[in-house]
């Protein structure tokens, strides 16, 4: 047998030529590590160390300024509930702006969690709501305003329909969503009758000096296009103890927070004593988000 | 104070005539009375645990007008309902000003302090002082954190805002503020991107 090239050697030859072609076309720039990320709630706490600090990294060389992430997990014995008064709410959107600069929303192509809308007083269908509404000062005679953000349901629509796993509620109540596992097929904001889901058609635009670098794997942490997000009642305040940016800065003292498993927590003392109502109450999605009315 | 709010809002007035009615307490009675206590008394053990908070001042006073006493000293106390001259930024007003002037809340010996129905003098950090006296319910509210604005931990270390922060204690009214701009509406945004 004299062959200069066995089968066998033929088979090994190319086989290596392919694999090093691939690797070696993929290898500079391309990130392995994030191509076989899992899910977040598959991760072991030291795959979510891992992945933590890799974002770290990139996010601070990114915007030239340290960005810290966090994955600090669910607190025991709580569930955040958020309630929103309507006798005091001026509609003056104070919120909807703190929450776009806490939680690096994009501005450009804007994005707001929270809408504020405005109603004539008499009204109660949502179909005559105005949004747009920007008049010297606030609030109107004649008029109510009520805001409206992602309402944390204890049934949640938008969990049911995705298909890969990617949204999931949290032992603390907050719906999650793990922004590398979205893939945007945007079923979760057909899903959702409070319109709660924002979907990111470009790749985030926030000013670098504006970044908050204060972040959080599952809250504020920059996202890239294709993916959707909502508001996560600031998860990376609150699993801090702190409160949530859209409750700190109302100028009204509207927007109430805390733990409902407290029986002396400020949300249950303002469910125990006012006239309360969860939105779109009748679909079943039960709301951690209630509407109530201190005054009158 | 929380056992006032228990009374007010809590189970002990709705059975309260069932006893005064009956003339001689029965022993079913006692019992209840016993159940109302214990519930009373577990009730006001959870909300004492309540964590620590400080309040945020009121909005400071102006050098030009503070101590008040500098001018005031001099000055005898008037009384009478008038227009200001020299406080022209005083408005009194949509405040039961019919009933209330100056000097039912300002102390006229003391022109730096406040002055409580009881008697009391309170300096004017402490101006909620005042305002509960008739402001019962609000107070409670506030107390409890479902009135008024609070910053800080939501299970910690918390601000809580005074009257004085958010109401002008002369037109207590919410004064209306100016909104930050609108969305971009969806057709704004098409237009744009034809461009």
């Amino acid at each position: 047998m004299n062959q200069p090239f066995s089968r066998r050697k033929f088979l090994k030859l190319t086989g290596a030529g392919l694999g090093s072609s691939f690797l070696g076309g993929c290898g500079n720039g391309f990130d392995w590590e994030s191509f076989f990320q899992k899910n977040f709630q598959e991760m072991t706490s030291a795959e979510k160390n891992r992945v933590v600090q890799r974002l770290e990294k990139k996010y601070s060389g990114h915007y030239g300024m340290p960005v810290s992430v966090s994955a600090t997990p669910a607190r025991e014995n709580t569930v955040f509930g958020y309630g929103l008064d309507l006798s005091l709410c001026v509609g003056c959107r104070r919120c909807v702006y703190a929450c776009v600069k806490e939680n690096n929303i994009s501005r450009d192509v804007q994005i707001h969690y929270i809408r504020v809308v405005k109603m004539a007083e008499s009204e109660r269908n949502l179909e005559k709501a105005d949004h747009y509404y920007s008049p010297a000062k606030v609030p109107e005679h004649g008029s109510y305003y009520m805001p409206i953000q992602c309402q944390q349901c204890d049934n949640p629509p938008c969990v049911k329909v995705c298909p890969v796993k990617a949204l999931w509620q949290e032992s603390d109540g907050i719906v999650a969503i793990d922004y590398d596992w979205c893939i945007g097929c945007r079923d979760c904001m057909a899903a959702c009758p409070y319109r709660a889901m924002k979907f990111n058609w470009r790749t985030p635009h926030i000013p670098k000096n504006e970044i908050n670098g204060e972040t959080h794997f599952l809250g504020n942490r920059p996202r890239v296009r294709g993916v959707v997000e909502k508001c996560h009642l600031c998860i990376q305040r609150v699993r801090e103890g702190r409160y949530p940016a859209c409750v700190e800065i109302c100028p009204a003292g509207a927007r109430k927070f805390g733990n409902l498993l407290d029986p002396a927590s400020e949300i249950r003392m303002a469910l125990n004593h006012f006239r309360t109502f969860k939105l779109k109450e009748e679909l079943n999605t039960q709301p951690k988000f209630f509407y109530f009315f201190s005054l009158g | 104070m929380e056992s006032f709010f228990l009374f007010k809002r809590g189970i002990l007035p709705r059975l309260l005539p069932h006893f005064l009615g009956n003339g001689n307490l029965r022993l079913s009675s006692l019992v209840v009375v016993l159940f109302c206590l214990i519930q009373l008394f577990g009730t006001i053990r959870s909300y004492s645990s309540e964590t620590e908070f400080f309040v945020v001042p009121p909005v400071a006073f102006s050098s030009d007008y503070f101590p008040c006493s500098e001018c005031h000293k001099d000055l005898e106390a008037n009384p009478e309902k008038r227009n200001l001259h020299q406080h022209t930024e005083i408005v009194y007003k949509d405040h039961a000003e019919d009933e209330r002037w100056c000097l039912d809340c300002h102390d006229p010996a003391d022109r730096d302090k406040l002055l409580l129905t009881t008697g009391e003098k309170v300096g004017f950090d402490a101006s909620h002082k005042i305002c509960w006296q008739c402001h019962g319910s609000l107070h409670n509210d506030w107390q409890h954190g479902i009135h008024g604005k609070r910053i800080g931990n939501w299970d910690g270390r918390k601000q809580y805002y005074l009257c004085a922060a958010c109401h002008n204690p002369h037109t207590p009214a919410f004064r209306p503020i100016t909104p930050e701009p609108p969305p971009v509406a969806p057709e704004k945004t098409l237009k744009r991107r034809d461009k």
